[in-house]
């Protein structure tokens, strides 16, 4: 615990600032979710069809998957990332509490005052102005209440698309299973939501005429404390205000993983060294196919990516096996296709290894991939849900040397599969050769004697147009070329998962020992 | 009844597409400054009627005339802005003070704020609230008998010839509902305004009312002053009527003080 403390000491400000981003999204998208489920509500209540329409896409749009929402947003903007897609997935949630409890507000208004205000020859516009609306407004700001809190915890996965705020520490203490991370990013976010309830509680309150006023003191406390959380969310608007305000700036992204971050972060210190450009760091991204596509359509500028992910999950080609016909390839097919540019690989290769234990190994006498054909009885695999299902890993692999294991793999996250491996619920795991835990832990990498698995290069992807506009930018960037081989990308690694250091420190400690900053 | 009628029903029926007949024609009139009561049990059809005339509903046949011109070439909004309207539970906002209560019909016809909190202050005093204590209370921190109070200043804030009562007095206690009922007619008499009033309390009617006009399963079954249905009435059902409140009388009379 006190591990946590320090942790969130040294992190106060990046910490409030994300908190204030996180606030900011969320203020955004319920005022949103207001000006669009309000009008909604009331079209609702003028007829029954209406209704059934209203409601009833309300209810199909809450139960889309959050993910799958993300995703489909990601396209509808055009690729691009951060809070515009993200603002509106949590505009989308909130919009069914709003609309029913805009309805349920409408309904709920006394007869006697309904039709006295007709009696009294209000226009519609009037009866809904000066008296249903208000009315409704106490149950009406229930309904925002529910949305406001659902999204406070649902702008934390608006991380997995680039969106700041305190999902972006969740998703790091995912990838660096790092539980204190974690922590650091749901606990504020907990209080927020319970902050933001109390404050539009003390609002409904005030705003229902029947209930007896606070005390002056607890009413200024109230006011206080609604203008401070105005105020944190103005300012995390500030901070994350469109481009077109601020001074030369681009947007670096990194998928998910320690080894991800690092480079990330390497590549984003370069480039504020050498190139006079600002970077707006968008780590942690969702995958693949989020930052390629956001890089392909102007949301990114540049991330790092393995040159043979770009061939199979990219281009959808075959995985191939000499790294510079790959390299040559993919460069050729980024630049023509999609206006991207494939820069210099940084020097190691990140590819599968199979893993095992030292002391299992030496016993089975087991070196290489083909040594495990006399084991297969009783060797107990364990591999990660990507590597069971694509063509370069498991399918091929089993055909490529022929390891018709007796007992069928056991699917699991590939970032519990090291500690698996190592604690002896499993015998062989794959895992990725840049993998710190590999030292950590002592494993064994078994050798590739077919060269089966294809070598992946590191390679900064740049989109051709910020290239022209910053003309320093690919120096910058390939002043890292070459830098890096495995054995060091491995022990960066392990700084990070083992010792549980912050990426940005590392990498910075790595660029100045190489005298790159 | 020569002079022409401020409010006049013409052989008016209201069906409902379920069958059911409110109304099964009625003529009726009420002259400029007199007092009408509509009394009967409830489902009679007594409140359909009195909303015809602000056109809440429209009849299915047969025609209601409102200053001598048929409601059909009323323009809705306008009738009602014409028609002081009173309903039982006085139906006030429950989030605007009394001043603001009071000089809502105002409001809506777009007179400025400082004529309608005047208008208002001087109905309040009208029907015997104190402005100053009350302009800036709430609807619910008021008694039922202010709150209707406030429901007849509200009516008569636009200063309207005609007004409609819907059981204005029904939910109040037997004491209060007996003070308003005499202000009330001796407001009546003094501003000269047409009233309908609809009630199911024959004492309630006689004591109010210059005349009634009893109605029953969408009939109107006689109508006059009240002394003329007492003494001749037309019908068995006028005669329960009477008993009814006789018998009511005779027991409050012995157990009262």
């Amino acid at each position: 615990m006190t591990g946590l403390l320090d942790l969130a000491w040294s992190e106060r400000r990046a910490l409030l600032a994300a908190t204030a981003a996180h606030l900011d999204l969320v203020v955004e998208a319920l005022a949103l979710a207001v000006a669009l489920g309000v009008p909604l509500g009331i079209l609702a209540t003028r007829s029954r069809a209406a209704e059934r329409a209203v409601v009833g896409l309300a209810n199909v749009l809450q139960t889309v998957p959050s993910l799958a929402l993300l995703g489909f947003l990601l396209s509808v903007f055009g690729g691009q990332i951060g809070k515009p897609p993200a603002r509106a997935a949590l505009v989308v949630y909130a919009l069914l509490p709003i609309i029913k409890n805009t309805i349920l507000g409408l309904r709920s208004i006394d007869r006697g005052v309904a039709e006295a205000a007709l009696g009294l020859g209000m226009t519609a516009w009037q009866r809904l102005t000066v008296v249903e609306l208000p009315l409704a407004v106490p149950i009406l700001l229930g309904g925002v209440r529910v949305a406001t809190v659902a999204s406070v915890g649902m702008a934390t996965i608006a991380a997995a698309i680039g969106a700041k705020g305190l999902g972006s520490y969740i998703f790091r203490g995912v990838a660096l299973a790092d539980t204190r991370l974690i922590l650091l990013g749901s606990i504020p976010a907990a209080l927020l939501a319970l902050a933001c309830d109390a404050a539009l509680g003390e609002i409904e309150r005030a705003l229902d005429p029947t209930r007896p006023r606070h005390s002056r003191p607890r009413a200024a406390l109230a006011i206080v404390a609604v203008l401070g959380l105005l105020g944190l969310a103005a300012w995390g608007w500030w901070a994350d205000r469109p481009a077109w305000s601020r001074g030369p700036s681009i947007v670096i992204g990194s998928k998910d993983g320690g080894e991800m971050l690092l480079l990330g972060h390497m590549l984003a210190d370069l480039v504020e060294a050498h190139a006079g450009v600002t970077v707006d760091r968008r780590f942690n991204l969702g995958g693949t196919l989020v930052c390629y596509n956001a890089l392909r359509r102007g949301g990114l500028d540049a991330y790092l990516e393995y040159t043979g992910t770009a061939l199979t999950t990219i281009l959808k080609e075959p995985p191939r096996n000499d790294p510079a016909g790959v390299l040559g390839r993919v460069r050729e097919a980024l630049a023509r296709r999609d206006g991207v540019a494939c820069l210099d690989p940084l020097g190691f290769e990140n590819t599968f290894v199979l893993l095992m234990r030292r002391e299992q190994a030496e016993r089975l006498k087991v070196r290489t991939i083909s040594d495990l054909r006399r084991h297969l009885g009783t060797i107990r695999p364990g591999f990660g849900p990507e590597f069971m299902n694509r063509p370069d890993g498991y399918p091929g692999l089993v055909e490529a040397y022929g390891l018709d294991f007796a007992r069928a793999p056991r699917e699991m996250d590939r970032n519990l599969l090291y500690q698996a491996v190592a604690q002896g619920s499993i015998d062989l795991a794959a895992g990725d050769s840049t993998d710190g835990r590999i030292v950590a832990l002592d494993l064994v990498e078994l050798e590739d004697d077919r060269r089966y698995f294809p070598p992946y290069e590191a390679v900064p992807l740049v989109r051709q147009e910020t290239l022209r506009r910053h003309p320093a930018l690919s120096r910058a960037l390939n002043r890292l070329a070459g830098k890096i081989d495995a054995r060091t990308m491995r022990r960066l690694n392990h700084e990070v998962d083992g010792f549980r250091r912050d990426p940005a420190t590392v990498a910075r400690e790595f660029l100045r020992s190489l005298g790159l900053l | 009844m020569s002079a022409t009628p401020a409010v006049a029903w013409r052989e008016v029926c209201k069906s409902y597409p379920d069958g059911h007949q409110a109304l099964r024609g009625v003529s009726l009139e009420v002259a400029a400054g007199e007092c009408l009561a509509v009394l009967g049990t409830s489902g009679s059809g007594k409140t359909t009627l009195l909303k015809m005339v602000n056109r809440l509903i429209e009849p299915t046949s047969g025609a209601v005339l409102v200053r001598d011109v048929p409601t059909s070439e009323w323009e809705p909004i306008a009738l009602r802005r014409s028609i002081g309207y009173v309903i039982q539970d006085a139906g006030l906002m429950p989030h605007l003070d009394i001043l603001a209560n009071v000089g809502l019909g105002l409001r809506v016809q777009g007179r400025p704020r400082a004529e309608r909190d005047e208008e208002a202050r001087e109905r309040l005093e009208l029907v015997g609230l104190d402005p100053s204590r009350f302009a800036r209370l709430r609807p619910h921190q008021l008694s039922g008998g202010q709150r209707q109070r406030v429901g007849v200043a509200r009516a008569l804030a636009a200063d309207p010839d005609l007004i409609l009562m819907d059981e204005p007095f029904g939910a109040l206690d037997p004491i209060t509902r007996r003070e308003l009922q005499d202000e009330f007619r001796r407001l009546q008499r003094r501003l000269g305004k047409t009233v309908v009033f609809v009630t199911h309390d024959i004492r309630e009617a006689c004591r109010i009312a210059d005349r009634l006009a009893l109605v029953a399963h969408g009939r109107l079954v006689q109508h006059g002053r009240a002394v003329d249905l007492l003494e001749r009435p037309t019908h068995d059902f006028v005669r329960a009527f009477f008993r009814e409140a006789e018998a009511i009388d005779a027991v409050t009379e012995k157990e009262g003080p």
